[in-house]
């Protein structure tokens, strides 16, 4: 997945978790989250990419 | 944002907190100096001694409630200093008092872990179940009198509340053979209800007496089952102490532990149905309101916008499933004048002109169909221009204006609060406020969701 991919799909995660509950992007979210992930990890880990140990995530 | 530039947090300044000093009428033992969690470090050292060595007399005495008291001022010692990282007050925990507890190698330091199991978190009683187990291996047991620790019997409950419905205290007798204690909780219920003060008290009949005592005006008093005081205290304890929660003073938050383990002890069940309110009893509410002769005034001058705050006054109500629909009290009134609304709902110059007109005839209203009398109805519209001066300033601010865009959309006079709530915290979630932004505030805050909490650690309280 190239920087540009990612991104897209990083604002597809934010979309998503913005516009209602009833999506399966807010109810793995909200596991993941449950399970102690931090926003960051978590629209990492559903945009496809797992998060960097160490960066400067512009959607930190 | 690190932990150590975490805004620091301010005493809740609202004027309707004045209602809230008379929680404490019950004088309680007092397990911790200090009132305000700032003290020097030299102060803060001559703390830990003191603490540490009434900690191990508590644990020689074999008096469980003694013990419990003392195990659980220690635990608050990090909030005391103004830690309150649940991840740092864990790691105070384990290192100091589960660690401490093994390296003594001895049957008060396996006193201390059994103490810790009954009183601590989830993690802590397993880091204390370990060093337990670590111990007795070795042959090092605590002594017999600790099997008996968290185990006191439920007594009587009562309830102190203002007729307002503001507030509540909930007051339970326990006891360890034939000594008798009792804890006493104050909640806040303004907003989600969060136990504000918390105390503990040796002489449960002097507990009782000051609970049930009828000389507040505007204060009831009543006896209720275990079952109802374990409902009304367990939420509003969970909430307490937590990062967005009010403040709580030293001895309240070494109460704490305590009081939760006791709510535990309360048997589940047989308290009766509560009455729940639904949506249909809200809209019910709102119908009877316009029709009534307080409304008349305002309808005849506004129906559209006398509607609109009907539902917006009933609507908050919705937060708390037993709260009836035409409940409001001074504080209660400024969270929804101050806080709800211009958190939540972008008014048209129709609506906020004719906000004054309206709330009046609710309040009015309201008071009358709860019989509040003269006198509660006055310090209800007492309270009224003292919040409408400030409700521009509230609904104008910078931070108001950026929340009510998470809102956007969802934000209907009589939409669901608790489902409002839940999703302005996803929005937040989904795109947070830069941390960066100057003037992030307490009171613009939208509510304690968990999407919320976990998003927005640098969350203040309001400026006096």
């Amino acid at each position: 997945m190239t920087s540009e991919e990612f991104g897209e799909a990083a604002y597809r995660v934010v979309e998503e978790l913005w516009r209602d509950e009833d999506n399966p992007t807010y109810q793995a979210a909200s596991r993941l989250f449950a399970d102690g992930l931090s926003r960051h990890d978590v629209i990492h880990r559903l945009a496809g990419t797992p998060a960097p140990t160490v960066g400067s995530s512009v959607i930190r | 944002m690190s932990k150590k530039n975490k805004a620091r947090r301010r005493a809740p300044a609202s004027p309707a907190r004045a209602a809230q000093a008379k929680a404490s009428q019950v004088r309680t033992s007092q397990p911790a100096s200090g009132q305000d969690g700032d003290i020097s470090p030299a102060e803060a050292d001559a703390f830990v001694q003191e603490v540490l060595t009434s900690l191990w007399e508590g644990v020689a005495s074999g008096d469980p409630l003694r013990a419990e008291l003392e195990t659980a001022t220690c635990m608050a010692f990090p909030y005391v200093l103004g830690q309150r990282d649940p991840a740092d007050v864990e790691s105070f925990i384990a290192t100091v008092l589960v660690n401490g507890a093994v390296r003594r190698r001895t049957p008060d330091g396996a006193a201390l872990l059994r103490l810790l199991m009954t009183l601590g978190t989830q993690a802590t009683r397993r880091a204390a179940s370990r060093a337990l187990a670590e111990l007795t291996g070795e042959g090092i047991y605590p002594p017999e009198w600790v099997t008996e620790i968290g185990k006191a019997a439920p007594g009587q409950a009562w309830r102190r509340y203002d007729v307002f419905g503001d507030d509540e205290a909930i007051a339970v007798t326990f006891s360890y053979g034939e000594a008798e204690h009792g804890i006493v909780v104050q909640v806040d219920l303004a907003g989600i209800p969060v136990a504000t003060t918390i105390g503990v008290s040796s002489n449960a009949a002097k507990l009782i007496e000051a609970i049930s005592a009828n000389n507040e005006e505007f204060d009831r008093s009543e006896q209720i089952s275990l079952a109802e005081a374990r409902v009304r205290m367990l939420r509003p304890l969970d909430r307490a102490g937590r990062d967005e929660s009010p403040k709580l003073s030293p001895s309240s938050i070494a109460y704490l532990p305590v009081a939760r383990s006791r709510v535990r002890r309360l048997p589940e069940g047989d308290g009766g149905p509560r009455t729940v309110y639904t949506a249909a009893d809200r809209a019910a509410a709102v119908e009877e309101f316009m029709a009534s002769p307080e409304a008349a005034e305002a309808v005849a001058a506004d129906e559209a916008s006398t509607r609109f705050w009907a539902e917006v006054l009933t609507g908050y109500s919705g937060r708390i499933p037993g709260e009836p629909p035409d409940q409001v009290g001074p504080r209660k009134l400024a969270h929804i004048l101050l806080g709800h609304v211009p958190n939540t709902v972008v008014l048209t110059p129709a609506q906020r002109g004719h906000l004054e007109p309206a709330v009046t005839a609710w309040i009015r209203w309201s008071a009358a169909r709860r019989e509040l009398g003269e006198a509660g109805t006055a310090v209800l519209l007492e309270q009224l221009p003292r919040v409408l001066s400030r409700f521009g300033e509230a609904y104008d601010d910078p931070d108001a204006v950026a929340i009510r865009g998470y809102a956007s959309g969802l934000a209907t006079s009589a939409a669901d609060v608790s489902w409002l709530s839940d999703s302005v915290g996803r929005r937040m979630f989904a795109l947070p406020i830069p941390e960066q932004h100057p003037r992030w505030t307490w009171r613009t805050r939208p509510t304690g969701t968990a999407w919320w909490r976990r998003s927005s650690a640098s969350a203040r309280r309001p400026p006096a």
